[in-house]
């Protein structure tokens, strides 16, 4: 029987520097339906869909579309062929009107001239069809969040789009946005068109899509149809790879009530997160990426103070509004985006010192004595390997600038350190050293909390497991009980227990 | 259904609106430039003189065609440090050539234009190279040239292209030159696919590329274009001045940039237009005539522009908020 797939591609191969993204992947897309991706963090779903819609050249492999080999060497070839994309941020320039960015790219015209009856008439009817009501001469910038993803879907519609790519459109739209959405695309599959459809989100996909590709460290594992699988069973094909990272000793008992959270709130990010960090103890926060850790973490800390809620540090109520009321009641934070924790092109000492230059005044100059000491003390203790501590630190590996940056904060000797994404970039051999170091800090009575979107490390890092997922903790794990599989389920919401 | 319908009705009352909400940025510049020539007309009497505005429009031209360039790139997200440099490079080239018939020195001092842009729009889209760098660096090795090659001295009698400033009836070509190509270079940036392009990247570089605009080739362009208006407007500088010197058109970019701002265009790009920075730049003219009529000197004058270009900028920022 011929098979009628709009889409085959058969061996993909992508190479980054250093990461092999994608390993001999075939994918078969079949006409007129929705066809989801899935996979962890880095399964290398997204670079699939960047590969097959011409913004990143493939290094091996085929790609069929409609029954023909095609090459696209940019996403104009592709969207030619008649591939849109709708990207998780919306890819629109504010200062220019709605209807010009919606043709954007491919302005109908007269020769030279932007023919502007066409121009105002076609994006009034895109737009019209996917519900965009303000006027299209707006600048697009004016829109909400859920009218520029809307916009995305105008502009595939105006380039006649026969395969729609949507990369995790819905992760910033509220409820009511997100069912338009699923409305308009289910318009659209009924008119003919195919979609693919990256996400994360398990009820989702239930509702919308007809078969799933699963993707697991850049290779596939299996394409299987949504009405022949439950979501237990399609979580099962997502996890489950091995690692062989070697972890410390996990905390023998927890000490005293360090940091309590009750009840923190703030609008669309999070919401009622309750919980408590122990003296001796890593506590890891799991969860999809974009799930609200982080802004959790940046509300304690006073980046961006939550809307209510309240805040202890050993047991007394701390307001923070800024991080200077954190930093003072004794919590350290070391940031997700380490260059934002850093001067790059400034020495390792300098970098060190940042934060406690005042530690080193004496009669109103800095001591460069002391202050060298100090530094050349914890790059030591930390084993930075660099030829000094005048190196730049963007000379340094991603594993001795994430230690330098531990190293500024160890020299504020607070009570509580939260690692976001601690050993993001960097490899296994500098991974097990920064597992060391969180665990030298508990052992030596301080609190840890530690943001994994990697779930062995997540387990093996933990003595407790708190589980976010759409901005609230829907789980709660010792460490015992933690299985990659349970905390999946928790992240993607098909457990609760919070 | 109905909402289809309504938004097809709408759609030929938009087609007015299509730059409407340009006409607003540009409603302050507009009072304020009222302004000023009430003021001018009350103070001195002679302001209002056809011959003293249309002189206005001639002293302009070599900034006014310079600006043109210089709002195309600060559209498209760049700016050019190198406009006066090349004017006065332009305005040597045309010099050494100026027993050869006219449309020969035209095209040598075209090209030299064109090829300053090619090198600075090179630097920025294929190589990029921060604006700012790059044409701060052909700024300063274009001005060296021009003195290593005088060795500081002046060409003076230039005269085989005076009539460049010549009038056609009561008015100068320049003052001509000057409309003619600020009307064609508004068509330029809001009726074709390039200048929409133009905006399209000064907005957001990275959608437009994604978008599959083509926004190296479209860079290099404004500053190809700016390079190339900086010949033109060099020829009429030697033709007016009789002379081709090496520190011509000194600080020439700092008026164009300071003009274009006041015009409503923004340094970040996809904001402003042509007409804005037409209107920036008879704001200054006026003052600078007005100043003159009344007696007050160079400083005062730019004791103000510099309070103006403030003024401007926070009364457009507050705007769009």
């Amino acid at each position: 029987m011929q098979e009628d797939y709009i889409v085959q591609m058969r061996g993909i191969r992508k190479q980054f520097p250093g990461v092999l993204a994608l390993d001999g992947v075939d994918l078969s897309i079949r006409r007129n339906q929705i066809h989801a991706i899935v996979g962890e963090n880095g399964a290398g779903k997204s670079t699939l869909m960047k590969v097959l819609s011409g913004i990143y050249a493939k290094d091996a492999g085929e790609i069929l579309f409609d029954g023909k080999p095609v090459v696209f060497r940019s996403a104009m070839d592709a969207r030619n062929a008649g591939i849109g994309l709708v990207h998780q941020e919306p890819q629109v320039v504010p200062t220019v009107s709605i209807a010009e960015n919606i043709c954007l790219g491919q302005l109908p015209h007269h020769k030279l001239f932007v023919d502007r009856r066409t121009l105002l008439e076609e994006s009034a009817r895109v737009c019209g069809y996917v519900g965009i009501t303000k006027p299209v001469t707006m600048p697009a910038g004016r829109l909400s969040m859920g009218e520029q993803q809307l916009l995305q879907f105008a502009r595939a519609l105006y380039y006649k789009s026969r395969l729609i790519i949507m990369d995790e459109p819905t992760s910033s739209l509220t409820e009511h946005e997100k069912e338009h959405i699923f409305g308009i695309v289910r318009k659209l599959q009924g008119e003919g068109v195919t979609f693919v459809y990256i996400t994360h989100r398990m009820e989702e996909l239930f509702e919308l899509c007809d078969e799933a590709t699963v993707l697991k460290d850049g290779a596939l594992v299996t394409t299987v149809k949504i009405s022949e699988i439950d979501k237990k069973g399609l979580v099962n094909l997502m996890v489950g790879r091995e690692v062989g990272l070697n972890f410390p000793p996990k905390a023998e008992a927890a000490g005293r009530e360090v940091l309590r959270v009750e009840n923190l709130t703030k609008a669309g990010l999070f919401h009622d997160v309750s919980f408590c960090v122990h003296a001796g103890e890593v506590v890891g926060f799991g969860g999809l990426i974009g799930a609200g850790r982080t802004e959790i973490m940046d509300a304690v800390f006073g980046m961006n103070p939550a809307d209510s809620g309240k805040v202890f540090m050993n047991g007394k109520e701390v307001v923070v509004k800024s991080p200077k009321e954190a930093i003072a009641a004794k919590i350290a934070y070391v940031t997700e985006d380490r260059h934002s924790g850093m001067v790059m092109h400034a020495s390792i000492r300098e970098n060190m010192t940042l934060a406690s230059l005042k530690t080193f005044v004496r009669h109103l100059f800095i001591n460069e004595g002391t202050r060298t000491q100090t530094a050349e003390k914890f790059r030591k203790r930390l084993a930075i390997k660099a030829p000094g501590l005048s190196t730049p630190v963007d000379n340094l590996s991603g594993g001795n600038q994430q230690k330098v940056v531990f190293a500024k904060w160890l020299m504020q000797d607070a009570d509580l350190y939260i690692f976001d994404e601690p050993t993001r970039g960097v490899d296994v051999g500098a991974k097990e050293e920064i597992y060391k170091l969180i665990r030298e800090l508990t052992n030596a009575g301080k609190a840890a909390v530690v943001i994994s979107s990697e779930l062995p490390e997540l387990i093996g890092m933990s003595d407790r497991i708190l589980v976010v997922h759409n901005g609230a903790i829907t789980g709660e794990l010792p460490y015992q009980e933690a299985t990659e599989n349970i905390i999946i389920q928790y992240a993607t919401g098909v457990m609760k227990n919070g | 259904m109905d909402n289809n319908a309504c938004l097809h009705e709408g759609a030929a009352a938009k087609a007015k609106r299509f730059f409407s909400f340009k006409t607003n940025d540009k409603l302050g510049i507009l009072i304020a430039l009222l302004l000023l020539v009430i003021v001018s007309s009350i103070l001195s009497p002679s302001f209002l003189n056809a011959n003293n505005l249309l002189n206005i429009l001639r002293q302009n031209a070599m900034l006014g065609i310079v600006l043109l360039g210089m709002t195309l790139v600060i559209i498209g997200g760049g700016i050019d440090l190198s406009v006066g440099s090349t004017v006065a490079v332009c305005g040597l080239v045309a010099g050494y050539c100026m027993h050869l018939p006219f449309p020969i020195i035209f095209v040598a001092v075209l090209a030299t234009g064109l090829a300053a842009g090619v090198v600075n729009g090179y630097l920025i889209a294929y190589q990029k190279m921060e604006p700012f760098i790059a044409t701060l660096s052909s700024q300063i090795a274009l001005r060296g040239l021009c003195l290593f090659l005088t060795g500081g001295t002046y060409i003076s009698s230039v005269k085989s292209f005076s009539w460049l400033n010549g009038k056609i009836g009561i008015v100068s070509v320049p003052a001509i030159l000057l409309v003619v190509m600020f009307v064609v270079f508004d068509a330029l940036a809001v009726k074709t696919v390039f200048g929409r392009n133009v905006f399209a990247i000064g907005g957001g570089e990275v959608a437009a590329k994604l978008s599959g605009i083509k926004t190296r080739k479209v860079k290099m362009m404004t500053y190809v274009i700016s390079g190339g208006l900086c010949a033109l407007a060099a020829l009429i500088n030697v033709a007016r001045l009789s002379t081709a010197e090496p520190l011509a058109a000194s600080a020439l970019e700092v008026d164009a940039i300071a003009a274009a701002l006041v015009g409503g265009n923004s340094l970040l790009g996809g904001r402003g237009s042509i007409s804005g920075a037409f209107l920036g730049l008879l704001v200054f003219a006026v003052l600078a005539n007005l100043f003159n009529l009344i007696g007050l000197g160079a400083s005062e004058q730019q004791i103000f522009k510099g309070i103006i270009i403030v003024i401007a900028v926070l009364i457009s920022q507050r705007q769009k908020r």
